[in-house]
């Protein structure tokens, strides 16, 4: 390793540490439901929407890219959000850090790549704070409630990919869903007759899926990709007994890249997801997005996105557009990696309005 | 920009998002139903008639604190209420005899003095009180924790001995002087009789502090008493006359002390000599005080309070739906007087909810436990009302600490020096007792149901 890559390592390491694991980019509509779904995109692909992650081995989405992964890889990406909710009474903003994904692959010959990592499927963070007036032995006392929860599940995959021909690439892998949330319900009183009070526990959460995809490339400058995953359920438990099953939804995706030269690339991709079996407030989603790249060594990318949130209130799943922008460095000979993204997301439901901004710094390390 | 500074630029960035993951802010307001979670705080509010059940009453005649061991003397004089007198005893003197003239080691005795000085501290006083006016009287050296007010001896000292009356508010009146040999402070200061009184408000409370000046001929030195002397302390005044001393018992008290300048004969020639001040604690000495008329019988009812000082226990039955599976926010014992608050109108005292430690009747033993403070209420004496204690702590320390008796104290607390004690007062409260079908004491109960956390 190159005396370049001692403080890149070192920073994988503090990331990984000062960050929360396992978080995503989270959402109050998630409250509704089971969540707020993770991204498994990498950095780089984020800061094309999305649009290059069915082409991307450093993303979770697609596991047939791997297959041209041509080194021992080690990636982790780092995101703050600051996010705008914007009721009809009031704005306010929260912030957050999240460490949305991290993955690990490398050759392991005969033209198999195998990998594994893990990433954010369902953000499970949030902190809402009410006020209100209970009336109590015949007298109104202000209250103020407040709801914690945190914690996310994640998605801990094992993938391998092989290079079936020149022009076709096949992957499959299995995930693993676990993860807890430390959930907190807590009630405080202005009238000091009354003891505030809390009460805490913490859920966990496991459920199982299985992935398959595959990437052609008819033409050299095109790449056509095509992934299926299903999940099976998500259970949740609480001090050991069972509290709920939720059916996980089933996701179908495709993508189209093309580079017409050496120093420009466009993808598109699209995803659907069957989230409205998952229960009360949840519906399908159909997810679009598209992005270039554009330069070689510290490229320009860009990208948009469009599409559904699965939970929300209403009636009516929450529309969701974003707009990203982002760059990348390389050092020591292409053995490290550092990826800039900033994304601006808007999001509009029954009742709420969101407005993200989210800066993403992504790391790869190869070895 | 060269290929270095464009590294650290890089790293610096990254380095400043790698410190911002440290931070979140995640707190929102809530836009229930919709944007909030399906769980919900639910509060329960339930009075319990039967809850309370088996109490009883504890401490007369002979009370947990006793008039010869309580922590102030109190001196009343209530027409048609009772009338109470503080009887003391002081210790022994040091010295009976001195050397005449060292180093010759032959001793003389010490002369008649030439004043006496007794000093009380007026711990309490019933504000209202005009014309508040101290009697005191010699008194037999047989006074001890047996005497009663109807004493032959004791009544008949009060009827004849009197040494002296001294107006407070008299007293109070004169101007101040700077006392450096007695009171080592600024008093009020009589300088036709020697009386000098200083008011104290260090404990935060208005304490007085009384000096009296006596000569030989009303507290003589008598020798065969070991330079003992026995005082009564009585009260008057135009209305609510009422006072506590401070006796020996009162922790951070000032019970009262005589202060002997006897004379000497050395050789001829008669010198002064200040004895050490004797106190009515420690071997020989006494204080207590008298009243008529005594403690009222214990009945069915619930009592608390007075002196000898009673307590009453409450069983609980709280249910273990409530106890063992809610988080109880407010609990609230209500007591129905079966009487009036007893006492000087004006005075007031604490009613104290304790956890027991252990359950053994009389003997029960409050839980000693500093971080769980008694729950308690005020009681005004003359109110008739139904009192409500807030025992949410009580219910609270009985949720986390199975092992305690569901056992609940009522005792009497008074502030005074500023510490929580008890036995200070004559005022008592009595209440209905579960044996009283409709007027039986109640717990009000306000909690929240365990909450079953959404997935």
């Amino acid at each position: 390793m190159s005396r370049a890559l001692h403080p890149l390592a070192l920073l994988v390491a503090l990331i990984g540490i000062l960050a929360r694991p396992l978080g995503a980019q989270d959402s109050q509509f998630g409250m509704s439901g089971l969540g707020t779904p993770g991204r498994f995109e990498s950095v780089r692909s984020r800061a094309t929407g999305g649009a290059f992650a069915p082409f991307d081995a450093l993303s979770a989405l697609v596991d047939a890219p791997l297959a041209w992964a041509d080194h021992l890889t080690i990636s982790s990406g780092n995101a703050t959000s600051y996010r705008a909710l914007d009721f009809p009474d009031g704005r306010t903003w929260v912030r957050a850090t999240r460490f949305p994904v991290l993955g690990l692959s490398g050759p392991i010959g005969h033209g198999i790549t195998v990998g594994g990592g893990f990433a954010t499927y369902l953000d499970k963070s949030f902190d809402v704070s009410t006020r209100d007036t209970v009336v109590i032995r015949g007298v109104p006392v202000p209250v103020t409630d407040r709801y914690t929860s945190d914690g996310a599940v994640a998605d801990l995959r094992v993938t391998a990919a092989a290079r079936i021909s020149q022009k076709l690439f096949v992957g499959a892998g299995v995930h693993l869903l676990t993860g807890s949330a430390r959930v907190r319900a807590g009630r405080d009183f202005a009238d000091s007759s009354y003891v505030d009070t809390f009460e805490a526990s913490e859920l966990s959460y496991d459920g199982f899926g299985a992935s398959a995809s595959l990437v052609a490339v008819p033409v050299p400058s095109l790449r056509v990709a095509a992934f299926l995953r299903s999940d099976s359920r998500l259970r949740a438990r609480e001090n050991g007994t069972v509290l709920a099953r939720n059916d996980l939804p089933t996701t179908v995706g495709a993508g189209l890249r093309w580079q017409p030269g050496s120093r420009a690339a466009f993808a598109a991709s699209i995803v659907s997801q069957s989230w409205s079996s998952a229960g009360p407030n949840a519906y399908n989603t159909v997810n679009w997005s598209a992005g270039a790249e554009l330069g070689r060594g510290t490229p320009l990318r860009l990208g948009v996105r469009g599409g559904h949130l699965p939970f929300g209130p209403g009636g009516r799943a929450p529309s969701e557009f974003g707009l990203a922008g982002g760059t990348g460095f390389t050092f020591s000979e292409g053995r490290g990696l550092i990826d800039l993204s900033l994304e601006h997301l808007s999001r509009n439901g029954v009742g709420l309005r969101e407005r993200v901004w989210t800066f993403l710094v992504g790391i790869t390390v190869r070895p | 920009m060269t290929l270095l500074v464009r590294r650290l630029a890089v790293l610096g960035v990254v380095a400043v998002v790698a410190v911002l993951a440290c931070t979140e802010d995640l707190t929102a307001p809530g836009r229930c139903d919709d944007f909030c979670p399906p769980e919900k705080i639910v509060l329960h509010d339930t009075i319990l008639d039967s809850a309370i059940t088996r109490d009883s009453a504890y401490g007369r005649p002979i009370g947990y604190v006793d008039p010869p061991g309580a922590p102030v003397m109190l001196a009343e004089s209530l027409p048609g209420v009772r009338t109470s007198r503080a009887i003391f005893r002081f210790n022994p003197v040091a010295l009976l005899r001195r050397v005449i003239a060292p180093p010759d080691t032959t001793t003389g005795p010490l002369l008649q003095p030439d004043s006496v000085f007794v000093a009380l501290r007026i711990v309490r006083r019933e504000a209202k009180a005009t014309n508040l006016t101290i009697h005191v009287y010699r008194l037999p050296l047989t006074i001890d924790s047996t005497t009663t007010f109807s004493d032959p001896t004791v009544s008949d000292s009060f009827a004849t001995a009197l040494l002296r009356s001294v107006n407070i508010d008299t007293l109070l009146a004169r101007p101040k002087i700077r006392d450096s040999v007695i009171a080592n402070d600024t008093v009020h200061f009589d300088s036709t009789t020697g009386d000098r009184i200083v008011m104290d408000t260090v404990t935060g409370q208005v304490q007085y502090r009384l000096i009296l000046k006596f000569d030989s001929l009303a507290v003589p030195f008598d020798t065969t008493d070991s330079g003992r002397v026995a005082l009564g302390v009585r009260v008057t005044a135009d209305s609510f006359a009422s006072i506590s001393l401070s006796a020996s018992e009162q922790f951070n008290g000032q019970p009262p002390s005589i202060l002997w300048f006897n004379r000497f004969d050395s050789l001829g020639t008669i010198v002064s000599f200040r004895q050490a001040p004797r106190s009515t604690g420690g071997p020989g000495a006494f204080d207590g005080f008298v009243t008529t008329p005594g403690p009222t019988a214990l009945d069915s009812n619930l009592l608390v309070g007075g002196l000898p000082e009673a307590r009453s226990l409450l069983r609980l039955n709280v249910p273990r739906s409530i106890l063992d599976s809610t988080q109880i926010v407010r609990a609230t014992l209500i007591l129905i007087p079966s009487d009036s608050v007893r006492g000087v109108p004006s005075d007031s005292f604490e009613l104290l909810a304790h956890a027991a430690a252990v359950d053994f009747g009389a003997k029960t033993s409050i839980l000693a436990d500093p971080t769980l403070s008694p729950d308690s209420t005020i009681m005004r004496v003359g109110l008739p009302d139904t009192v409500r204690i807030e025992v949410t702590n009580l219910l609270r320390r009985w949720q986390v600490d199975t092992m305690l008796p569901r056992t609940m104290v009522l005792q009497q607390g008074v502030h005074l020096s500023g510490f929580l004690q008890n036995g200070v007062t004559l005022a008592e409260a009595r209440f209905y007792s579960s044996r009283a079908a409709l007027q039986r004491p109640r717990l009000r109960i306000t909690y929240i149901p365990r909450i079953t956390f959404a997935p």
